[in-house]
């Protein structure tokens, strides 16, 4: 909701595209197994990602990451806290 | 006899494997998810006869979804089988994440990677110091090579006969230190103290089904969730590490990345482009390449083979019903449905390749934003576009939707996509009453299914079926060409199942519907004994039911009957109803004249015969369907889905036919007109009806927030 507390972290949601990012932490707000799913799937702190590609409405993300790719939607992409790569 | 255990990720060429083991066709296809239970089957290796069990991909030992918990439970349950474990070479990073579970199980692990038989491959991997870091057998494979399916069979038969259970990974020993991995270690109770690290692993990760069976939630012991997190990047560190010694990336772009990706992928030519792919398919299919095809068979059917037969057994057995029973029983209902062959063939190769492409990766990711919205899941797609060729095998694989809700509710949309076995029906009452443009019809009854399924998929999220979709999380899968043996595979595959499907259930009903329509209850011989068939007084019953739409003829009615058993049927017992002669001109030619004459047994106007294909659209899935729905949602929801088909296509029949009409005698201008009016009216109150409720929200951010 647009009233919620902003979040104070840069996340995944709001990265530019085509842009190296590492994985700072992932949040916990859409529970403990999205937190396992997650890490089943490399996204882990430390981890480097980045954003390819943005659907019609830009709410699904084609993320990058270990040499693959991975789709999700931004409310994932929202509990994904990251931080650019210089 | 031994089981060996395929375990693998999705999409990485398990059900290939076991085809290829066992000599079997299970269903393969380019996305994942594909294998929804567990499948079994023998196979022979080093002369000894082991039992090869193929199941769903998984990520980890931790499952988070229907399928998956199929596979953790048979592995966990089964430690001391032979694992043979899948990896994708291209992916081999991520894949390695599912053998470290193994590994800290202490399994009888058989490492297999698949090189997936592409030339451009994205990683190169050192095997021999693979081998040697992880401590179990690795092997190299191509699934289509015959020497490395051989020497796969020698390595299983020896790692059974010599089971080599693996030491688990060096960082297990790192989580001894830890102060939580102890206590959580001290407080298990386990006979088998081999899996001891493993099974604290699994409640360090906080893993609900293990700390209930371990009963370890008695224990009151608190682990905080950052260990979720932690423990995988343990294992992510471990597979860094072994990746920098013996992988080596070959590929600049990531695996699924594509080129072409820029111009599918494209926001606003993703969805144009899929409709125009839909298009063609539907075009080859129905008109040009399918429909010549299968002029072509349907001609030989009857001139070579039915005229030939039925002039035989006239000349042997002068009785009229045996004659009757060739002619309109076997030649005309049979021949009805077999001359569909080429089309039905054709839809499922369409289907098959756009299966095996992976471009249903990229179309789930086009429409999550807007299935989002009407409360399915992107991978909804999959399940709908399978719809479109076989109802049953479709709704089976919803299994693999996220929430229970989306899972539910995508099974009970997919016979809304109109399945291959309704493709007679357009073709032969639509071409007799509309000839050429009898292409604008098929493709708008189509659409109305679709149309259909997103309005009542509307209508289920705000009300009963609220979807809880959090958790669309899709790998895209390479784009991959399907190989000439493939091509030839998936006709051979899908022309048995077509013709076995038409040898047995459809077959077997023609010949019921044939002696029902035929005999009187007095079982005399109707054609030339005159009086009443049985289908003719079961069938004059219940017409008066569809007189508002209609098709109130007994033909008809007794058609959409036996209908329910395979959709084929309908087409059989039309052409069966009215019958043939096998020497006159064309079959299919006879059996649409005949519809349009009224003295038929099933005749039907322009209006009633789009009613009628509008009914057969949607009002009930055959029995396979319904079947497979009530194992897969429950008999509640099955029952309320049959229901609900039933009433829409009531109400759509009743409403086109009665368009019709009125359409014929005012014109379509004043239909038009109406159309707009209508328009205006219907926007005009949502506007109103938006601003007057956005009136008592806050003005700061436009949503009812409390302060």
């Amino acid at each position: 909701m647009k009233c919620d507390v902003k979040e104070n972290y840069t996340s995944l949601k709001s990265a530019n595209l085509n842009t190296k990012f590492k994985v700072v932490k992932v949040h916990e707000n859409l529970g403990i197994n999205m937190l396992r799913r997650l890490g089943d799937l490399g996204i882990v702190e430390g981890t480097e990602i980045s954003v390819l590609k943005k659907s019609f409405l830009g709410k699904t993300l084609l993320v990058s990451l270990n040499g693959y790719t991975l789709s999700f939607r931004d409310n994932i992409a929202k509990i994904i806290e990251v931080k650019k790569v210089i | 006899m031994k089981e060996v255990l395929l375990i693998g990720n999705p999409n990485t060429g398990k059900t290939t494997l076991f085809n290829n083991l066992t000599k079997s066709n299970e269903h393969i296809g380019n996305w994942h998810g594909v294998t929804v239970e567990e499948k079994r089957k023998k196979f022979n290796a080093g002369g000894e006869d082991f039992e090869l069990v193929d199941m769903p991909g998984i990520y980890s030992l931790t499952a988070l979804s229907f399928e998956e918990q199929v596979a953790v439970d048979y592995i966990l349950n089964g430690t001391d089988k032979l694992m043979l474990n899948i990896c994708d070479l291209n992916n081999l990073q991520r894949n390695l994440y599912l053998t470290l579970g193994l590994l800290e199980l202490g399994a009888n692990v058989l490492l297999a990677i698949n090189t997936m038989g592409s030339k451009k491959r994205f990683n190169e991997v050192d095997i021999y110091k693979l081998k040697e870091e992880l401590g179990i057998e690795v092997f190299l494979f191509n699934a289509s090579s015959k020497k490395d399916i051989n020497d796969l069979k020698l390595l299983i038969k020896k790692l059974s006969d010599k089971p080599k259970y693996s030491n688990p990974p060096s960082y297990v020993k790192e989580l001894n230190k830890m102060q939580e991995f102890n206590l959580i270690k001290n407080n298990l109770n386990i006979n088998d103290s081999n899996k001891l690290n493993f099974f604290a692993i699994k409640i360090l990760e906080k893993d609900e089904k293990i700390i209930e069976k371990l009963e370890f939630n008695k224990k009151n012991i608190k682990i905080n969730n950052d260990y979720i997190q932690q423990i995988a990047k343990i294992r992510y560190d471990y597979i860094s590490c072994l990746s920098k010694v013996c992988i080596k990336k070959t590929q600049k772009l990531a695996y699924g990345e594509s080129k072409i990706d820029k111009i599918i992928l494209n926001r606003f030519l993703s969805i144009p482009i899929f409709l125009g792919i839909m298009a063609l398919i539907f075009y080859l299919t129905f008109f040009s390449v399918g429909a010549f095809f299968s002029s072509l068979l349907s001609d030989f059917i009857q001139n070579i083979i039915g005229a030939n037969l039925v002039n035989f057994i006239a000349s042997i057995c002068n009785i009229p019903w045996v004659i009757g029973l060739f002619e309109n029983g076997i030649v005309a209902g049979l021949g009805s449905i077999l001359s569909f062959l080429p089309q039905v063939v054709l839809l499922f190769f369409f289907l098959s390749i756009l299966e095996d492409s992976g471009y249903l990766a990229r179309l789930a990711f086009s429409f999550e934003d807007i299935f989002k919205k009407l409360g399915l899941s992107g991978k909804s797609v999959y399940t709908l576009l399978m719809g479109f060729g076989c109802s049953a095998t479709a709704a089976l694989t919803a299994r693999n939707m996220e929430d229970k809700n989306s899972k539910i509710k995508t099974a009970m949309l997919t016979p809304y996509m109109s399945c291959s076995a309704k493709l007679p029906i357009y073709a032969v009452i639509g071409g007799a009453f509309f000839g050429a443009s009898n292409l604008f019809i098929i493709f708008s009854i189509y659409l109305l299914g679709v149309v259909v399924a997103i309005i009542l998929s509307m209508i289920l999220e705000k009300t009963a079926l609220k979807s809880k979709n959090q958790s669309f999380i899709l790998e895209f899968p390479p784009y991959r060409l399907p190989s000439f043996k493939r091509i030839l595979n998936i006709i051979s595959d899908n022309l048995k199942q077509f013709i076995i499907r038409i040898g047995s259930v459809i077959f077997a009903m023609n010949i019921i519907v044939w002696l029902l329509g035929s005999f009187s209850f007095g079982f005399a011989y109707v054609p030339t004994d005159g009086g009443v068939s049985m289908l003719e007084s079961i069938g004059k019953f219940l017409a008066p039911i569809f007189i508002p739409l209609g098709f109130g003829n007994w033909g008809a009615t007794s058609a959409l009957i036996a209908g329910l058993v395979a959709k084929e049927v309908i087409v059989s017992s039309i052409a069966i109803f009215n019958g043939i002669d096998v020497n006159a001109g064309s079959m299919q030619n006879q059996v649409q004249n005949s519809i349009l004459n009224s003295s038929s047994a099933v005749y039907f106007t322009p209006a009633s015969a789009l009613s009628y294909m509008v009914f057969c659209l949607i009002y009930m899935p055959c029995i396979a369907t319904m079947s497979v729905l009530n194992k897969e949602i429950g008999t509640k929801w099955t029952i309320i889905s049959i229901i609900i088909e039933f009433v829409i296509a009531y109400l759509l029949s009743f409403i086109v036919y009665n368009l019709y009409n009125f359409m014929s005698i005012y014109g379509i201008g004043y239909f038009l007109m109406l159309a707009l009016g209508l328009i205006i009216i219907v926007v005009s109150i949502i506007y109103i009806y938006r601003h007057l409720k956005n009136k008592d929200k806050c003005k700061a951010c436009g949503y009812k927030c409390k302060n």
